[in-house]
């Protein structure tokens, strides 16, 4: 399974995107690379069909995503715990409890009042035990310490092994020499 | 997918049916302590007044959680039906909306002391009248969060005025005519609603 743009524009007013062209490798990291207003978020939002495409095609996408970053997503006056067995629920399948183990300090503590970085681990881990066979990541290790970078990057590059995943960026960092393909904005 | 979404909407209604029921309370008690001994309110007339109103309370937190938080966006990436996000939260509301019904009941019995009251005839009535409203209040819920409030004088209204007049009318026995408009705006509301339903629950998830 791969994703395949073909001419590819959003146009929103001042804010144009593409075309783009691009075909994916079935699985593995890609990095969408590109500073800051160049619509690296816009493409994440259109391969979650949150936003439609002015223009060009999109073909492969069509299915349940797992989106970290680009807006929270947990439910805040919910405990980690509640959050994770309701959305297991309403996906329709359990998360591998290997992942999870992370984050079990912070079963009993409702989302909103964790820190960013610690939301970050809670959303990344959950969405690595989901196995979402499309993964899209924007800036995922950007509110995590030195420590928590390395042990996220490891698990992402692992996931990216039977997974296709997307990743933001803005400057070189863990996944540059570990991408598949990149699309530069 | 279903359970998780009507166990959501479960926990979501039961954070917002009693502020719902507080606000009915307050009603009743001030429409039973203006009249006076020359001009009476009928105790059907306060009732209805107050389901009104307390159903709109009611449907006005729909979707309330995820409002609060700005996470329509998750419903989109995880390809959820939109026609059973809204049928969980159209069953939820209605069995938010009956029970509502049926406190406020109690309570005009507490403050009006009817001797005419057909408590099971009165409570099929909630329960027809609230199953006529919720889908409409689902819909209106949803518009209510997208900061569209002039939407509710506009659509919510004149769907949901000839409702509570219909079912006025049938608890004073007046059967006939009022039971098809009911049952038309039953069908027709419910049609309705989740056909409109999808633009606007997709407009905030944008």
């Amino acid at each position: 399974m791969s994703v395949q743009f073909k001419n590819l524009e959003l146009n929103l007013g001042k804010f144009h995107l593409g075309p783009l062209n691009f075909e994916s490798a079935s699985s593995g990291i890609h990095l969408i690379k590109g500073a800051n207003g160049t619509g690296k978020t816009s493409l994440l939002r259109i391969l979650m069909s949150r936003t439609a495409p002015t223009a060009g095609e999109i073909m492969g996408a069509q299915m349940e995503v797992g989106v970290v970053g680009v807006e929270p997503w947990m439910m805040g006056s919910w405990t980690v715990k509640e959050n994770i067995e309701w959305f297991s629920q309403l996906l329709g399948r359990k998360p591998t409890a290997q992942n999870l183990e992370k984050i079990s300090k912070f079963y009993e503590q409702r989302f909103d009042r964790l820190s960013l970085g610690q939301r970050r681990q809670v959303e990344l881990s959950f969405a690595l035990a989901m196995n979402f066979k499309i993964l899209l990541l924007d800036e995922p290790l950007s509110p995590l310490d030195h420590e928590q970078r390395k042990i996220y990057s490891d698990l992402i590059t692992q996931a990216a092994t039977q997974n296709l995943i997307f990743i933001t960026t803005h400057q070189e960092n863990e996944f540059s020499d570990k991408a598949a393909k990149v699309l530069s904005l | 997918m279903m359970l998780a979404l009507l166990k959501k909407d479960f926990r979501n209604a039961c954070a917002s049916i009693g502020p719902a029921i507080m606000l009915g309370i307050p009603m009743l008690l001030i429409i039973e302590f203006t009249q006076s001994s020359t001009s009476t309110v009928s105790w059907r007339s306060a009732f209805w007044l107050t389901y009104f109103f307390g159903s709109t309370a009611l449907y006005f937190r729909s979707f309330g959680l995820e409002n609060r938080f700005k996470n329509f966006h998750f419903y989109t990436a995880f390809k959820i039906s939109r026609l059973k996000i809204f049928l969980s939260q159209a069953i939820i509301q209605f069995l938010a909306a009956f029970l509502m019904g049926c406190f406020y009941l109690l309570m005009t019995v507490f403050f009006f002391s009817p001797t005419d009251l057909d408590a099971r005839h009165f409570v099929e009535l909630i329960a027809l009248t609230s199953l006529t409203l919720a889908p409409i209040g689902t819909v209106l819920g949803l518009m209510l969060q997208l900061e569209r409030e002039f939407l509710f004088s506009i659509v919510y209204l004149p769907l949901a005025t000839p409702v509570i007049l219909a079912s006025f009318s049938l608890s004073l026995g007046l059967e006939g005519s009022w039971l098809y408009v009911l049952l038309s705006f039953l069908v027709g509301g419910a049609f309705l609603s989740a056909a409109i339903f999808e633009f606007f629950f997709d407009d905030l998830s944008a």
